[in-house]
């Protein structure tokens, strides 16, 4: 169901092969062992794509982020210490660099009047595959959310993906957005009770078109 | 509908299972009643189930090959100093100095700390220029452990040690100039 890259790792890969931890990783890599840190950027790149695309509604900027998250993480290796998850800390680092770019964007919207939205303009849509009606509906869906996500106010938007989008606990996400857990828990139900505002008729319309 | 708005942020605990069961039983009991809050909480569901299952994105084929290059780009780039940083640094701390020295002007011969006399007894060098005569050091050492550090004039070095014979007098005593004409033979 979530899509971090740890738990797939465990569960697609050989069963009988036990895979690092992400810990034990970063620690061979602080130690020298580059081919580590290239483990650990195939473990986490897809789901932090994920993360930072659906916090900025925009795949080639995510990109660009990831890539910085990335850098950082080579650049400060020695500043990670086992007191903290690398999920948490890596996260924490992308999350930041996201509200950074958020923010920049905002300034930039102040000088310019007429900006494409990013999510209609930069998204690449996936081959339609199998069932060609469900797969459009599914994008439809997909957008729809991913606007709704948009209209959110980052903070409430940045503790519903990583809740629902990529299955971290409260606990985690308090550590890596440093908010108390209330504070976190308060903050999902809202984000929810808002998006469920906003995208009423979506539901509405798949219960009446199933009945 | 207090009762219902407070039922409304249970939501999610209850969709999470993190209600402690009294909550539960009381928020199920609710949900039982309370149509409004059983569509709600059935749309919070079906919103949780679709973020959940949102289409996945992967990186560019190239991820890894740029983020390679830019790794080994970055190793290769010459150090660059941060010059406006030191720059700026530079520019305050000659600001500051300035200000001292506005602040804190040299003393003449003349001023009022050159006239205060507040040495222990004790031999005392004799300065014949005047240039150095200046008040430098302080004046609270003992009467042993005097360094020179203590420079006042001959005459002033004189009329201190009569006055410290005079065992009436404090040990710290204030002359001005008059006093010390007068008792100049």
């Amino acid at each position: 169901m979530t899509s971090r890259g740890n738990e797939n790792i465990y569960l697609k890969g050989n069963e009988n092969k036990v895979q690092p931890s992400d810990e034990e990783l970063i620690s061979r890599f602080q130690q020298g062992d580059a081919y580590a840190f290239d483990l650990l950027v195939k473990r986490y790149k897809d789901p932090l794509l994920n993360f930072v695309y659906r916090f900025l509604g925009d795949l080639v900027e995510a990109e660009d982020i990831v890539q910085e998250t990335f850098y950082r993480v080579y650049k400060n290796k020695h500043y990670y210490k086992e007191v903290a998850k690398f999920s948490t800390w890596i996260y924490t680092i992308a999350g930041n660099l996201a509200k950074t770019e958020l923010r920049r964007r905002k300034r930039k919207r102040v000088f310019s009047i007429h900006k494409d939205s990013p999510t209609e303009k930069d998204i690449e849509l996936p081959d339609i595959s199998e069932d060609p009606e469900k797969e459009v509906n599914s994008v439809i869906t997909d957008k729809l959310i991913q606007k709704a996500i948009n209209n959110l106010p980052p903070k409430f938007r940045q503790v519903i993906i990583l809740r629902d989008v990529q299955g971290f606990s409260y606990e985690e996400i308090s550590s890596i957005i440093k908010v108390p857990l209330g504070t976190v828990k308060s903050r999902v139900n809202r984000a929810r009770l808002r998006l469920q505002e906003d995208l009423s008729y979506l539901y509405d319309d798949v219960k009446d078109f199933v009945t | 509908m207090g009762d219902s708005d407070r039922m409304k942020r249970y939501i999610s605990d209850y969709l999470d299972h993190t209600l402690d069961p009294s909550t539960q039983k009381e928020f199920e009991h609710a949900l039982g009643e309370n149509e409004e809050l059983r569509t709600l909480t059935d749309r919070v569901s079906q919103i949780r189930h679709s973020l959940g299952n949102l289409r996945t994105y992967h990186c560019s084929g190239n991820f890894n090959v740029a983020l390679r290059e830019r790794i080994i780009r970055d190793q290769n780039a010459p150090v660059r100093y941060p010059v406006k940083k030191y720059a700026l640094s530079l520019s305050f701390a000659a600001v500051l100095i300035v200000i001292f020295f506005i602040l804190n002007p040299f003393t003449s011969e003349d001023s009022p700390e050159m006239q205060q006399i507040t040495a222990p007894s004790g031999q005392y060098p004799q300065v014949n220029n005047p240039a150095s005569m200046r008040n430098i050091g302080t004046s609270n050492a003992g009467s042993g452990s005097y360094n020179g550090t203590d420079i006042k004039t001959l005459d002033e070095a004189k009329a201190y040690t009569d006055s410290s014979r005079d065992k009436s007098l404090p040990e710290m005593r204030q002359v001005d100039k008059k006093e010390i004409k007068e008792t100049r033979p």
